[in-house]
């Protein structure tokens, strides 16, 4: 096709391009120019990462082609800095901490730079509306607000630009920080190799269905194919649990969920690549598919995977009492039974996932496995990539290589070995070339491994005052077509159901249910939102029918400091009655309670979660984390980690570390993280671990370099080494402060003296939890504490909800850097209020008949897509305030224990428990859609009705004891 | 990224130009505005032009311009901030600045033309998805995929031989409630037909413009003295989010506040805006009270079929006609009843 020639003026460079017709700017500024800060989250105009200025004003360059922006000015991230000066608003998305993977950031300020130059930044609500159309994952968007606000505030005053420098913090916000805010940090999908190929995966459209043949012969023939590779070819099992091996690279000879991937293949251009895949002739025998949970409890319908224990599609069950569950309701005043639903949702990170594959043939061998393996994943978990490359490949681990560049949200989504990784590295070695695979936001959904959909029956027993006596809970989970991390979140949703409570009793049941529908797995607070929203909500329906304030009631059953619950789990240090008190007393809750007008509503609801679990995922005995320390002849510090920084920003916490215990400013301190070749075993960012085990494996190292220097020290100023601090650049004696050395004068001498300066560090957690079987699950070193309260309004005539105001506490034991705590907050209450009203996948399902099955087929994903999958905007998130409450944890590292995950857990109870006391509708299940509202209040003026009839309505769900 | 597949690219400087690129293309041929729905379509495989004909180089579709004689003149390239933007559109048709903001979102809104905004594709979630989606769904009458379902159905409406998707244009209803017209050419030359005349009950095929046809103009008809008109939307999200139902309203009251002529039409629930003639008849020559305002709210939703093609149930779309309309009327009664008033 011909191309055309045209002249391109980007960032004030005009650049003359040949370019096809159909290519848009966001190409050509990321593949032409490599201005990769322009990002791509979903490509079809539905989340704004793509934003660039066109002449001044915000445009999405995913849906602009090239040729009809010549002739006008296209400003990039990569264009705001001005000789080495940052603009205004990335110096205050630096101070404000207006970010945190930084996907989102590029289009977010350059929408910001329109909106105060036009003069629609006036104020917050004129900014969000100027903001609404850039999705972020991460921050709540409460510090990118407040960033621009600042900004634009500024900028009037001074009648331009401006910011006043000292007002920054001294603390940099991140060490990675000035890479996010101008465009340069890397992602994976940035990384373009000299001769590297694209790869594309062809997925099942079935459901549930038979591979009878793969014929891949057209597509091999299509010129600018170079290596097609179908699921045989790679036939290990592999899985992120020992106990549910049951995935493997591409499908062998079964699908079990549509878009269950099943070949894939290497071309020269993306183009190229999808008519390949479309080209590969599979032949199916569809088979019945199970798409509920009821369908998967059917002895009568196939099994989903053979191996498994049950005769139905049963994964994993699990029943576990902790003390005399009988007597406990028998002691019970006031009884209660309830069902909850909650439904599957995803996490959808702004970045999509992508790998980028190398091969370095081997130079005398025919043999692959003699050659070397590169693969730079956006990941969470290199380790468990690179373990399992090298069994699914038989290769030595020594020859496989994984790097995780700068990733773009994670939330457990990329955390275990997933398809993509698989096939860019095998087609890599197959055509010799590297390969890139990234996701399209439709395959993201597909590689899922989200919350489980969960059915839930809870029954508590109470005093008359509100004290519990017992639970009893029993959930259903659909797991969807694999294993994943199911076996854990099976434990997880029953064993830390009953914290923060102190309960002396407890039983649960948990199954978790194989159907033909993307795998679940773990997102963000791992399987415990779903009970968390059961049993806060029950709680609510306790207090209320004992008459009792929401809050009191939650006081007199927290669980205390330093206390063992009643399934073993050892908690130390505990603030969740001060969370619980400054959120009361913030939001106004006690002139507020029951004082609203109708419509209006003010909800509670209280969480725990773990810093990581106690238990690795396969038993080896080895320590969690591992961390190197080095300091060089200058001063310079680095560590080696193999902490994954995903966005939440771990390196920069182990920075802090690792300063703050060597007594060095943070900028002295390099971060080299998550490399396999150079960076020692992390297990990886997942279950809230990295601050609390990373952190303690990085604190030893510098302990014992800190140690190091001081002897060294000591022996130099006649001191003793204990009297020695390190601090502000310097060692010093407490007693004289005369006596003092600078840290590069005593890391010379120590090396003079010692040779090289390194140390490692390393944590395993202590033994915990109980001895029964199961016990593994939940026991944790330390946990988190939050609280929630939740204003809103309700529209009693659309069902459509209006939260005004979140209030959070959260007691993560020290803030090492109290802008990324709070930034974890937010984060968190945006994410819970998408879960709580917006957010659920949906299916297809079957309708009418035809030759072969139904006319409509079941179990289709209906809203892969970031258009009809709802994340909230900048306009659906309300003023969020977060608190911070320190207990200083005796095992964290400087007292530091989870804040990432913790505080999203209460926030769908919060909200339910706001929309029940604006409009008396009772909640039970999640998301509450507007039709639901609209349905219970309905049912609600049937009620009243009927109530007048016959005065106790209340009576019947209530279960006599 | 998603490719999208290779195809011509032209950019006409003159609308001559523009209706020759158009008439010589064997109708292979898609008219390209801001992009913000076609782009995005074909990308989804859902149009597969051989030819783009991006109409950006024509200033004389660009022009906003307003005189008492002939009322409002929107040229179709306008873009929808420039239009919200427009201190003619502010001053004498409000709610069409409303509509305008009310569109995706404000980055989409610096491309999305009116023309384009009124010429949009149809939409259902069994076709607004991947090929292999639609592939593996087996097809719609709409989404002719696979020769092998040759009696292809609907999904959404099963039993219904015609395509039901539906038309989500923000501006056409209330711009039919307004009395637009617009202005088409092609090498046959011009004609200028009523809004409401564009379109087609058909969701496959939803608009009535001849081959090669160019919508170069919208005009609207001078506002009368005591004209109230309301644009009203309800969606999911605050922003991105496209209508569940939308409404667009202009009546002219008396000053007795009687109905002396009243237009309603409801947007995104089928695959043209929908007329809502019968409430119309309940409405004019009557006074406006809330229990009128009731009845004409109740009437509307009667009268309209949400398609389900989204998740949100039609009995929930119908009872949200209701709603947004007794919503538009009663701002129109309280802004008449001040404007009586004072
Ligand atoms: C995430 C997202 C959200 C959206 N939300 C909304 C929403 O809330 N409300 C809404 O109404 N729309 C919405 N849209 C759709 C679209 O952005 C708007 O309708 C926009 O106004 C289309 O204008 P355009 O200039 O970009 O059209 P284009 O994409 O350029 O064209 C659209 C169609 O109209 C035809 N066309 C364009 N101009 C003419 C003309 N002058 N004469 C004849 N035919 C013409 C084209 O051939 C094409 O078929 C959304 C789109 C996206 C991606
Ligand atoms: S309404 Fe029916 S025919 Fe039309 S796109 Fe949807 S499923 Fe296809
Ligand atoms: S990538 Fe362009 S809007 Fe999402
Ligand atoms: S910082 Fe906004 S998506 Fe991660």
């Amino acid at each position: 096709m011909a191309r055309h020639l045209i002249t391109l003026n980007v960032n004030g460079q005009q650049h003359q391009l040949a370019v096809e017709p159909q290519w848009t700017l966001a190409q050509i500024l990321r593949e032409e120019l490599q201005l990769t800060g322009t990002k791509i989250g979903c490509d079809t105009g539905e989340c704004g990462a793509c934003t660039v200025l066109a002449n001044g004003k915000p445009i999405l360059s995913c849906l602009t082609l090239a040729a009809t922006v010549e002739g006008i000015d296209i400003q990039t991230i990569e264009g705001l800095a001005r000789k080495g000066n940052l603009h205004p608003l990335q110096e205050s998305f630096l101070a404000h901490g207006g970010f945190q993977c930084g996907f989102c950031t590029p289009g977010m300020i350059l929408t910001a730079k329109s909106a105060i130059h036009k003069g629609e930044a006036s104020s917050e609500e004129a900014i969000r509306e100027q903001l609404s159309g850039s999705l972020c994952r991460c921050t709540g968007y409460q510090k990118i607000v407040d960033a621009v606000t600042e900004t634009a505030r500024r900028a009037k005053q001074t009648g331009g630009h401006g910011l006043d420098r000292s007002a920054l913090s001294q603390e940099p916000f991140r060490i990675d920080g000035v890479a996010q805010v101008t465009g340069a940090a890397k992602f994976t999908d940035d990384f373009v190799l000299p001769r590297m190929l694209y790869g594309k995966i062809l997925r099942s459209p079935h459901p549930h269905a038979r591979i009878l043949s793969i014929d891949t012969s057209k597509a091999e023939r299509l010129p600018g194919v170079v290596a097609v590779m179908i699921g045989s070819e790679l036939p290990t099992k592999f899985g992120i649990l020992p106990s549910s091996q049951d995935e493997t690279a591409l499908c062998i000879d079964k699908v079990r969920f549509a878009g269950d991937p099943v070949a894939a293949v290497a071309a020269v251009d993306e183009l190229t690549a999808l008519e390949a895949v479309q080209l590969i002739d599979v032949q199916y025998e569809p088979l019945p598919s199970i798409l509920t949970m009821e369908d998967a409890l059917r002895t009568d319908l196939p099994k989903i995977h053979q191996e498994t224990k049950y005769e139905n599609n049963v994964a994993k069950h699990v029943e576990l009492e902790f003390g005399d569950v009988a007597k406990g309701f028998v002691e019970a005043d006031y009884v209660r039974e309830d069902e909850f639903f909650y439904s599957a949702n995803t996490h959808a990170m702004m970045e999509p996932h992508c790998a980028v594959a190398s091969f370095e043939p081997p130079a005398h061998s025919e043999n692959y496995r003699d050659g070397y393996l590169t693969l730079r994943s956006a990941t969470q978990t290199p380790h468990y990539v690179h373990r399992t490359l090298a069994s699914v490949f038989e290769m030595p681990p020594s020859h496989i290589r994984v790097i995780k560049p700068h990733v773009g949200g994670g939330f457990g989504g990329k955390s275990e070995p997933l398809a993509l990784e698989f096939c860019a590295a095998w087609l890599s070695i197959k055509a010799g070339r590297p390969v890139k695979i990234t996701y399209t936001r439709e395959e993201v959904f597909y590689s899922h491994r989200g919350r489980h959909a969960t059915k839930m029956w809870v029954k508590t027993g109470v005093k008359k005052e509100g004290t519990i006596t017992a639970i009893q809970y029993k959930a259903w989970l659909d797991g969807g077509a694999y294993g994943s991390y199911g076996v854990v979140t099976s434990y997880y949703t029953g064993q830390l159901l009953t914290l923060p409570y102190k309960v002396p009793c407890y039983k649960f049941e948990t199954s978790r249910l194989h159907t033909n529908k993307p795998p679940a797995g773990p997102k963000r607070g791992h399987g415990t939102p779903q009970p968390r929203f059961a049993f806060e909500v029950h709680l609510d329906r306790i207090a209320e029918a004992l008459g009792i304030d929401p809050v009191e009631i939650r006081l007199r059953n927290l669980v205390e400091p330093n206390s063992m619950t009643v399934n073993s789990l050892r908690i130390t240090s505990c603030g969740i009655r001060e969370c619980i008190e400054k959120v009361v007393e913030a939001s106004g809750w006690r002139e507020k309670r029951g004082k609203l007008p109708r419509g209006r509503g003010i909800g509670i609801a209280a969480s725990a979660y773990i810093s990581g679990a106690a238990k690795e995922i396969y038993w080896l005995g080895l320590p969690h984390s591992a961390a190197v320390v080095k300091i060089d002849r200058g001063g310079g510090v680095t560590v080696f980690t193999g902490a994954s920084d995903i966005g939440q920003g771990s390196s920069t916490a182990i920075a802090h570390i690792v300063a703050e215990t060597l007594g060095v400013a943070i900028h002295h301190v390099k971060v080299c993280e998550a490399d396999t070749d150079l960076t020692p075993v992390d297990l990886g960012s997942y279950s809230s671990r990295v601050t609390f085990m990373a952190g303690n494996a990085a604190l030893r190292a510098a302990q014992d370099l800190r140690e190091k220097l001081f002897h060294v020290a000591a022996e130099m100023l006649s001191v003793s080494a204990d009297s020695l601090t390190a601090k502000d650049g310097k060692m010093f004696s407490a007693s004289d402060l005369t006596k003092s050395i600078t840290f590069t004068d005593s890391a010379r001498a120590a090396e003079a003296k010692l040779g090289p300066l390194s140390a490692v560090g390393s944590y395993t957690p202590p033994p915990l939890g109980g001895t029964y079987k199961g016990a593994g699950a939940g026991p944790s070193p330390s946990y988190s504490f939050t609280a929630h309260v939740v204003e809103l309004e309700v529209d009693e005539q659309s069902g459509q909800v209006t939260i005004h105001n979140v209030w959070s506490a959260h007691d993560c034991g020290k803030a090492l850097n109290r802008r990324m705590v709070e930034g974890q907050i937010e984060g968190s209450v945006c994410m819970g209020i998408g879960e709580a009203l917006y957010e659920s996948l949906s299916f297809t399902k079957s309708k009418g008949k035809s030759e072969n099955g139904p006319a409509t087929p079941a179990g289709l994903l209906k809203n892969s897509s970031l258009l009809h999958y709802k994340l909230p905007t900048t306009l659906d998130t309300p003023q969020i305030q977060a608190f911070i409450v320190e207990t200083i944890d005796p095992e964290g590292p400087l007292g530091a224990k989870e804040a990432g995950e913790g505080p999203l857990i209460a926030v769908p109870p919060a909200i339910a428990n706001a929309i029940q006391n604006a409009i008396g509708v009772k909640v039970s299940s999640i998301p509450i859609t507007p039709e639901e509202i609209l349905r219970g209040l309905n049912q609600q003026l049937r009620l009243s009705k009927q109530a007048a009839q016959q005065a106790e309505f209340r009576h019947e769900e209530v279960v006599a004891t | 990224m998603i490719p999208l597949p290779r195809f011509e690219l032209h950019s006409p400087k003159t609308l001559a130009e523009a209706i020759a690129a158009l008439a010589h293309s064997n109708g292979g041929a898609n008219i390209l505005a801001g992009g913000t729905d076609l782009i995005a379509n074909i990308k989804h495989g859902v149009a597969k032009p051989e030819r783009v004909v991006w109409l950006g180089k024509l200033p004389e579709m660009r022009a906003i311009s307003f005189t008492p004689e002939l009322g409002l003149r929107i040229g179709a390239m306008c873009t929808l901030n420039e239009i919200a933007a427009s201190s003619s559109v502010q001053q004498y048709y409000p709610a069409i600045a409303e509509a305008a903001n009310s569109v995706a979102s404000p980055a989409i809104r610096n491309c999305a033309t009116l023309g384009g905004n009124l010429c949009q594709d149809t939409r259902c979630f069994y076709y607004n998805q991947s090929e292999f989606w639609r592939s593996a769904l087996g097809g719609c009458i709409k989404a002719r995929i696979l020769p092998a379902s040759n009696g292809a159905i609907c999904h959404a409406t099963p039993g219904l031989a015609k395509c039901a998707a539906v038309f989500c244009s923000d501006l056409a209803p209330l711009l039919i409630a307004l009395s637009a017209s617009v202005k088409l050419m092609n090498q046959r030359g011009e004609r200028t037909i009523d809004l409401a005349e564009l379109y087609r009950d058909d969701g496959a095929n939803h608009l009535t413009l001849q081959p090669g046809e160019i919508v170069t103009e919208v005009s609207i008809p001078t506002a009368e003295p005591n004209q109230f008109s309301v644009y009203k939307k309800l969606r999911d999200r605050r922003s991105i989010d496209f209508a569940l139902v939308n409404v667009g309203l202009n009546i002219v009251l008396d000053s007795e506040l009687t109905c002396r002529h009243a237009k309603i039409v409801i947007g995104a629930v089928q695959s043209i805006p929908v007329e809502i003639q019968t409430a119309e008849a309940i409405f004019v020559n009557h006074r406006l009270t809330t229990e009128l305002i009731g009845r004409v709210a109740e009437e509307a939703a009667s009268a309209v079929t949400p398609v389900p093609n989204v998740d949100e149930p039609v009995g929930y779309r119908k009872r949200m006609v209701r709603v947004l309309v007794e919503r538009a009327l009663s701002e129109i009664w309280s802004r008449a009843s001040k404007k009586s008033t004072s």
